[in-house]
């Protein structure tokens, strides 16, 4: 009965990364085949087969999935044109993909059982570093040193750069952190919550008695709480596109 | 007899179309308090989410701004042996920038009109030009 107690009981279980096939150090990396490595194949495949089932039998009236399909597609070229401008259009296939992903890992975590691939922080920081990666390089790339305008605005006295220009690089830095932060506090807090008050409801209806009483209401915040975490999925995986796409303008069009 | 009833004969349709249109106007209306009921349950959910959302917003932003203050402080003083003063002054840097990024998020958020979603990059000016 303990046992079973801090098994329902213990918010963090589910964050526990376990290795599924073990892939001996190489070159002093643990290469191992864990729970988050399967979670987030599965989120690859399932956008792979949704899409390429989708897309396979490409009608001019579509069927349901084709139509979800090409409104995912609309919504996300929506996105981008509007912060990046028909430009960042290049970018489609990134953000899309970023997207999707963080949209499918976030949905697979409200599976019961399932792993939230986007609530561990290495995760969403290598996303985070991918963007930013590709928001720097370009930016030299395409603007050259002009690209450092962008820590420079245009119009301030001479001697007012000198605090100015380490504060928009320091702001510029702290981009990918929040960035990362967000999105996997959102979701930690977001899971460890929903766990919080589906085990006290648990606990409430074992312990009997009066407790039964009051078991239901932890139970309905339980419901509740669910509901809201599908729009979280959602909402955060939008904001860590439109992000990017914020983000991907300023290497396009550095000084405005 | 007037025209109208006339036409109305002709088609006799007549107590059939009001009966239809009737319908219409009912089924639009119980449509209409639907999707009032829907917007408002929706402008609720959105209100939770970004109480907490909005918070989880500024102390990133904040937070994040320190952090990497303090980090490239700590990579000047490790790189130009300048300890501790590198560290002190991104430090300050951080701490200004932390403040100029909550700045430009509220700006942000409130120019949208909406809570939730992002910078709106207006690019680096939005913070000079008072």
């Amino acid at each position: 009965m303990n046992l079973f107690f801090r098994q329902v009981a213990d918010p963090m279980h589910q964050f526990e990364v376990k290795k599924l096939i073990e892939i001996g150090p190489i070159g002093g990396l643990d290469l191992s085949f864990t729970n988050a490595s399967f979670y987030m194949l599965l989120g690859c495949v399932l956008i792979v087969a949704f899409f390429g089932m989708a897309a396979s039998r490409g009608k001019l009236v579509p069927s349901r999935m084709q139509s979800v399909a090409e409104i995912g597609y609309g919504f996300v070229a929506d996105m981008v044109r509007g912060a990046a401008g028909e430009e960042g259009l290049k970018f489609f296939p990134f953000v899309f993909t970023l997207f999707f992903f963080v949209f499918f890992a976030n949905m697979i975590g409200m599976v019961p059982y399932a792993f939230t691939t986007t609530s561990h922080l290495i995760i969403t920081a290598a996303l985070a570093l991918l963007v930013i990666s590709i928001v720097i390089i370009y930016g030299f790339y395409k603007n050259g040193f002009k690209f450092l305008k962008l820590f420079a605005p245009a119009g301030a006295p001479w001697p007012i750069y000198i605090l100015l220009i380490p504060i928009e690089v320091i702001s510029f830095f702290a981009r990918p952190v929040t960035l990362a932060l967000r999105l996997f506090a959102n979701m930690l807090a977001g899971h460890i919550m929903l766990k919080l008050f589906a085990g006290f409801a648990v606990t409430l209806f074992t312990l009997g008695g009066a407790y039964i009483v009051i078991a239901p209401l932890a139970f309905a915040m339980g419901v509740a709480l669910n509901a809201l975490e599908f729009l979280v999925a959602g909402l955060q995986a939008y904001v860590f596109a439109i992000l990017t796409c914020v983000y991907l303008n300023d290497a396009l069009h550095p000084a405005h | 007899m007037s025209v109208s009833s006339g036409i109305q004969a002709s088609f006799m349709a007549g107590p059939e179309r009001n009966d239809l249109s009737e319908r219409i106007a009912k089924a639009q209306a119980d449509r209409a308090a639907l999707e009032a009921k829907k917007a408002r349950r929706d402008a609720d959910m959105e209100g939770s989410v970004s109480a907490g959302g909005l918070a989880l917003r500024y102390g990133a932003e904040f937070g994040a701004s320190v952090f990497v203050g303090i980090l490239m402080g700590l990579v000047i003083d490790h790189f130009f042996g300048t300890k501790p003063w590198g560290l002190l002054a991104m430090l300050g840097f951080g701490l200004a920038a932390g403040i100029l990024n909550v700045i430009r998020a509220y700006r942000q958020l409130t120019a949208d009109g909406k809570l939730q979603v992002s910078d709106q990059s207006d690019g680096p000016e939005n913070g000079t030009k008072g």
